[in-house]
């Protein structure tokens, strides 16, 4: 998934930037408001994590402003305001979750997969897909009962397709999902992780749409 | 002279007392007024009298000389009686045209043949004397012979000895007549006519004053209207009093209050955002060395490293609880803790208790909640009250063993109980002292249940600790009522 991480603390935000990574997202860290309203301009984000006290605002209008916008990415808010009427207030704004610090950075992997999940239609944790049975939380893949071993990068383009599967998937879409892994993506990056993927998953697993992309094909 | 309290009672009294004295003093001057007309209308109807009697005097003596038969000479200056004597001239005495004698000369009838009696028996205030030139009296009436009437016969008026008289001559006649009138007749009269004129101020008086209490109680209405504001705001209402509509001498207060009321909600409010500006200044940093300290344990393979990033996750842990407890302190004694508007309890409830759920899934089990159907509202402040229940469970859940029984009441009423050994009662009445922990507490701060008390205390709340539950042997309860 591709995260907009929105905190003005160098401290937290790196520790949650290396976290995320860690989980095979890829990660914007914006550290004030504005570099956030900019980023959301160019990038299209699976998701924010959105402190409400910034340098240069308040989060809650920030939020409201992508929600009027249209906006509909998930919103997880990471704050240090812990009274209810605060977080009431957040999540009217339209916040799908509320974290108040100082949050383990494992439940804060948690509470990511678990709005991502409901996001795509499905808040169950484990995904089956025909023979394979996926175990979002634990990022682990079974076929037939087997254990499939993926990689960082396979994992995350395989997530990338679960959070929508039978749609149309571009090229560029999925490099989204891998730039946290490499700064420069080579032209047949994800070529070559399709193949992977097919290998390990099944050959019908994933279609290729000639010159549009690929999809997941979920039956 | 105290005044009293009431400003209506004084105003009615000042003005009460004004009038009074307004009153007494025109009475007073309209009495001299009257008394002094009096005197010239009662002087002029007893000189009338005597002017009337003197003409019946005259012919009476004449009647009696011609009787005796010894007629003199007659008037000598017909004008001049004419002219003492009106009465006389609008009325033509016949008498007066026959030459009558000289009235000097007329002899004083016999003493039986003077009185004049009264025809009835009513006392009368008017009496006189008829005597010629020599003082001898020719004529009286039964009451003069007890008057020390002046022997001058000087003609005017004269005040003596309890009565005024009037003495008026007769020259051509030689005849005078005095008539007298007692002083105390006049004194009753003008007694008479200040009495009446003081009976309306004794009746007006009283009823004037309730009058003016009345209409100044009815005045002040607005004053009361705003003590009765006051009174119903209580001490957590703090928004303005409506002084558009109010009457212009109130006004100001009613402006300075709402400045007084104003800076004092800024004074709450201010207090309030330092209470979690500085929970936000404290949570950030203590948040941000938790995550390193958890990325450390998660990056490193060295064991050491790895127990010791947890040693230090768990101490920043507990810095982390103890700075939240002691701004859930500084909020339930700095903050405003009854709101304008209402809210649901329930929700609150619902939410702390997914908080806690989500942050510790283990509690999830452990939690047996209770709550009605229908929405629980109340004027309480929804923080205040999520820091009562979220300290009175984690006090539950830290002291008690086994689970926690949550439970809400269509009223409002939060009962938590937890099983645990009876406490003695000495240690019931000081566990919600600050920093007095239960036995076997090692991880408490020993805040919870005195915050617990201090935003029960200052809603004007109760909060009831049990120990046993009433009708058990065991366990702890706790309840509180908004």
């Amino acid at each position: 998934m591709r995260i907009l991480l929105v905190e003005d603390d160098q401290s937290l935000g790196s520790a949650v930037s290396d976290q995320i990574r860690a989980d095979g997202h890829s990660l914007d860290w914006a550290q004030t408001l504005e570099e956030a309203r900019d980023l959301t301009k160019i990038s299209r984000f699976d998701l924010i994590l959105l402190d409400l006290m910034l340098p240069d605002g308040r989060g809650i209008p920030f939020l409201k402003d992508q929600r009027t916008g249209g906006s509909t990415v998930p919103v997880i808010i990471l704050t240090a305001l812990d009274q209810v009427s605060d977080r009431i207030a957040g999540l009217n704004a339209g916040a799908d979750d509320y974290l108040v610090k100082p949050f383990d950075l494992d439940e804060l992997s948690a509470r990511i997969g678990s709005v991502a999940r409901r996001y795509s239609g499905n808040p169950n944790p484990t995904v089956d897909i025909a023979d394979l049975r996926i175990d979002l939380p634990a990022k682990s893949v079974t076929r037939e009962g087997l254990p499939v071993t993926l990689t960082g990068r396979e994992w995350a383009l395989f997530e990338a397709f679960l959070a929508r599967p039978g749609q149309l998937l571009s090229k560029a879409q999925l490099e989204e999902a891998l730039y946290s892994f490499d700064d420069e993506i080579g032209s047949n990056t994800i070529e070559v992780h399709v193949s992977h993927l097919r290998k390990k998953l099944g050959r019908d697993r994933i279609q290729t749409e000639r010159g549009l992309g690929y999809r997941l094909v979920a039956q | 002279m105290r005044l009293p309290r009431s400003l209506g009672l004084r105003i009615a009294l000042l003005i009460g007392a004004g009038v009074a004295v307004l009153w007494l003093a025109a009475a007073v001057v309209t009495a001299g007024l009257m008394s002094r007309e009096m005197n010239r209308v009662f002087d002029r109807e007893l000189s009338d009298t005597a002017q009337r009697i003197l003409p019946f005097a005259l012919r009476e003596q004449r009647l009696r000389a011609r009787n005796s038969g010894e007629v003199q000479q007659g008037t000598r200056d017909h004008s001049t009686r004419e002219n003492q004597s009106p009465n006389a001239r609008s009325r033509p005495d016949p008498q007066r045209n026959d030459r009558s004698p000289n009235d000097r000369l007329w002899p004083p009838p016999p003493p039986e043949n003077r009185a004049v009696a009264r025809l009835d028996d009513r006392p009368d205030t008017v009496e006189f004397i008829v005597r010629n030139q020599a003082g001898d009296v020719l004529l009286q009436t039964d009451g003069s012979e007890d008057i020390a009437i002046s022997d001058d016969i000087t003609p005017g008026f004269l005040t003596l000895s309890g009565y005024r008289t009037f003495t008026d001559y007769s020259p051509r006649a030689g005849l005078s007549i005095t008539v007298a009138e007692p002083l105390d007749h006049r004194q009753a009269v003008r007694r008479n006519m200040i009495l009446l004129l003081s009976l309306p101020l004794l009746i007006a008086l009283p009823l004037g004053l309730g009058g003016i209490f009345w209409a100044v109680r009815r005045a002040l209405n607005p004053v009361r209207q705003l003590e009765h504001d006051l009174a119903l705001r209580g001490p957590q209402r703090l928004d303005p009093l409506e002084s558009e509509h109010m009457v212009s001498e109130l006004r100001p207060i009613a402006d300075g209050i709402n400045a007084v009321l104003s800076r004092l909600k800024a004074a709450f409010d201010s207090e309030r955002s330092f209470a979690s500006n500085a929970a936000h200044e404290m949570r950030t940093p203590v948040a941000g060395a938790i995550a390193q300290a958890q990325r450390l344990r998660a990056e490193s393979s060295d064991p050491v490293a790895i127990s010791r990033a947890l040693e230090i996750e768990g101490g920043l842990k507990r810095l982390s609880r103890l700075s939240e407890k002691l701004m859930q302190m500084a909020r339930a004694e700095g903050a405003q803790l009854r709101l304008d508007g209402k809210n649901d309890l329930r929700m609150i409830l619902d939410i702390l208790l997914d908080d806690m759920r989500r942050a510790d899934p283990a509690i999830a089990a452990g939690l047996d909640v209770n709550r009605p159907d229908r929405p629980v509202m109340s004027d309480l402040d929804p923080d205040a009250f999520a820091i009562l229940a979220r300290n009175l469970i984690e006090n539950a859940r830290k002291h008690g063993t086994g689970g926690v029984e949550i439970s809400l009441s269509p009223d409002g009423r939060l009962t938590v109980r937890n099983d645990a050994p009876a406490l003695p009662p000495e240690q019931l009445a000081r566990i919600s002292d600050r920093f007095a922990r239960g036995d076997g507490a090692g991880d408490g701060t020993g805040l919870g249940l005195a915050i617990a008390h201090v935003i029960a205390e200052r809603s004007g709340a109760t909060l009831e600790l049990h120990s046993p539950i009433p009708g058990k042997a065991s366990g702890f309860q706790a309840v509180f009522l908004p």
